[in-house]
């Protein structure tokens, strides 16, 4: 059981977990086409209604 | 429609990422550059100083970290991509909790002295899966802001996440300060992990001040002077970490660190032409000052406290040992009186004072004789020692035939070689050999070691030699006796100090002859020492007198 403490320590996973989302922001950041670019006020607004409307008044 | 409105911008072009017009002041390269290269610098250095050290490498973990941070923001002021910063901005949220999360477990390990268990690393890692599992997604950054020419994004609600999370690693590291200030255990360490936890916190400020002044001030260029304080930190960190073997130095260690940071904030003012900054600048320095300042006064005042109780145990212990010694001086008087009279009255005995001795008496009382004999000449002997020691000793040096005064002593204690069956060999020459000096206590000296190297040699011979060489006189007693081994020879000439061999052959030793003897020789400006090739071997002892 120590040694799989060892191997799983948390810091060392947290950081694959970092490598990993890294590499899927890149992606979503640089090769997704869907990139979503505001030009109006309303599109933020709109956009933070559908998406958080619980925290509209916040956002 | 977006081309044409990013055209309008008329954002500069940044195609080495992090350079570019975009950047509207030198300051951002400094501010940014500075930590990044004093970071890895010190990171590293520390890592490959001692690689097995956990302190070396979370410290390695955190310069790496802070680092990418640092690049990332930096290319968040130059870029003029828009997917840039989208990508940088995303990871520059996702970074910052985990420099908060990777300095908890650094002052943890610090102040502990040790890697922390499984369970508390989960619970520092565990608040970050959020942060980091939904670091690219819409949670984290909407879209990208083209209302304005600003070159910045819509966050989502995880970035509130995140300041919650860190306030809190913030508390925790506070609180880990707090129960090292209030845990009496640590010592000596406790102003080294206040130390270090304060120099965090200050690092952690600096390292929000972006965040913080202009989320208050909507001045997003003032909070980038903060970035300049983590080189100090990460700097006094990396020192503390060094250090931090060498326990009970923190006061020069604060001094230390005051002096350079002091040095540091005063000297970046000479390049700052802005009044406000020099505010900024020196506010932080003050409170710098204070926290070290008020560490440096608490150990002085510990350290005085300290020094007077020292001295007033000094005190007390001297009036103690003094009362100990007059008190055993009182004792051995009073038992080589009582002793000295009983060796007596055996003494008049035997010589038929008080009528003929019976022959079944005789031996009796000659071993009474004997044994009173040897009690005075031991309570004598510590007497001597104690005289010796306090001072109490005058010598009165007068000339004497040194030569004639080696043959008596070699006469007297013939017998007790004979008694051994040992050959007992004395060479002092032919001629006299006068020598200015206290006969008395030359006869005590020459007689102990003589006697010692007769008690000591169960078998085979004693050779004594007097000699007068140029300037020296030179007086040899060797024997093939049970020798002395290197341990006792190091407290062979001390106080009390017989050796564990000795002690085995000569069980009434007092241990204070060889002290006796050395000091007695050293008054005449001579010097004694023993030789010996180890147990077994047998000993020579030297004598040399100015002549």
């Amino acid at each position: 059981m120590k040694g799989i403490k060892e191997v799983l320590d948390p810091f060392v996973l947290l950081c694959l977990l970092v490598l990993v989302v890294t590499a899927y922001t890149y992606w979503n950041a640089f090769l997704s086409r869907n990139f979503p670019t505001f030009t109006t006020e309303e599109e933020i607004g709109e956009s933070i209604e559908r998406e958080f409307p619980m925290f509209s008044e916040y956002l | 429609m977006i081309d044409e409105l990013i055209a309008a911008c008329e954002w500069g072009s940044s195609p080495l990422v992090f350079f570019s017009e975009n950047v509207f002041s030198p300051l951002i390269y400094y501010s940014h550059l500075t930590p990044v290269l004093v970071s890895l610098i010190l990171g590293f250095y520390i890592y490959f100083s001692n690689r097995k050290s956990l302190l070396n490498r979370i410290l390695l973990f955190i310069a790496l970290v802070l680092s990418t941070w640092l690049l990332l923001d930096l290319v968040l002021w130059a870029t003029d991509s828009r997917r840039m910063v989208v990508f940088a901005w995303s990871l520059v949220n996702m970074i910052e909790p985990i420099v908060y999360a990777g300095f908890v477990y650094f002052t943890m390990v610090f102040v502990s002295g040790k890697d922390v268990h499984w369970r508390t690393k989960l619970l520092i890692v565990l608040p970050l899966l959020p942060t980091v599992g939904l670091t690219g997604t819409h949670w984290n950054i909407l879209g990208f802001n083209l209302t304005n020419c600003d070159r910045e994004v819509i966050e989502g609600p995880l970035p509130y996440y995140n300041y919650l999370i860190e306030i809190l690693y913030v508390f925790w590291i506070v609180m880990i300060g707090f129960r090292a200030w209030t845990n009496k255990q640590l010592a000596t360490k406790r102003a080294q992990s206040l130390l270090v936890v304060g120099s965090t916190l200050v690092l952690l400020l600096g390292f929000a001040s972006g965040n913080i002044v202009g989320s208050f001030s909507e001045d997003w260029a003032i909070g980038q002077y903060g970035l300049f304080v983590i080189p100090i930190s990460i700097g006094a960190l990396s020192y503390f970490v060094i250090q931090a073997r060498f326990l009970g130095k923190s006061q020069i260690m604060a001094a230390q660190v005051l002096v350079i940071g002091l040095w540091l904030a005063v000297f970046s003012i000479l390049f700052i032409q802005n009044i406000s900054v020099v505010r900024w600048i020196v506010a932080a320095t003050l409170v710098f000052l204070a926290i070290l300042g008020y560490i440096l006064l608490q150990s002085f005042k510990h350290e005085i406290q300290q020094r007077k109780e020292i001295e007033q145990l000094a005190r007390e212990l001297q009036v103690s040992n003094r009362q100990q010694v007059t008190l055993i001086h009182f004792i051995t008087h009073q038992i080589k009186g009582f002793v000295t009279k009983s060796r007596n009255i055996f003494s008049m005995v035997l010589d038929g004072d008080f009528g003929p001795v019976p022959d079944t008496m005789r031996p009796m009382i000659e071993e009474g004789f004997r044994s009173d004999t040897k009690g005075v000449n031991t309570i004598q002997e510590i007497l001597n020692a104690a005289n010796i020691k306090s001072g109490k000793v005058e010598y009165k040096k007068e000339p004497f035939d040194l030569k004639a005064l080696i043959d008596e002593i070699a006469r007297d204690l013939k017998g007790n070689a004979e008694s051994k069956k040992l050959a007992l060999a004395v060479d002092t020459g032919t001629e006299p050999l006068m020598y200015p000096g206290d006969r008395a206590q030359l006869v005590n000296a020459f007689k102990n070691l003589i006697d010692n190297s007769i008690k000591y040699t169960p078998n085979g011979e004693v050779r004594v030699k007097l000699r007068q060489e140029g300037k020296m006189v030179r007086f040899t007693v060797e024997d093939t006796g049970v020798g002395i081994t290197k341990e006792d020879m190091a407290r062979l000439f001390t106080e009390g100090g017989h050796g564990a061999n000795s002690a085995k052959v000569n069980v009434e030793s007092t241990g204070f002859g060889l002290y006796i003897v050395k000091n007695i020789i050293e008054a005449h400006g001579g010097k004694v020492w023993a030789e010996s090739e180890g147990e077994g071997k047998g000993s020579r002892f030297v004598v040399e007198l100015p002549a």
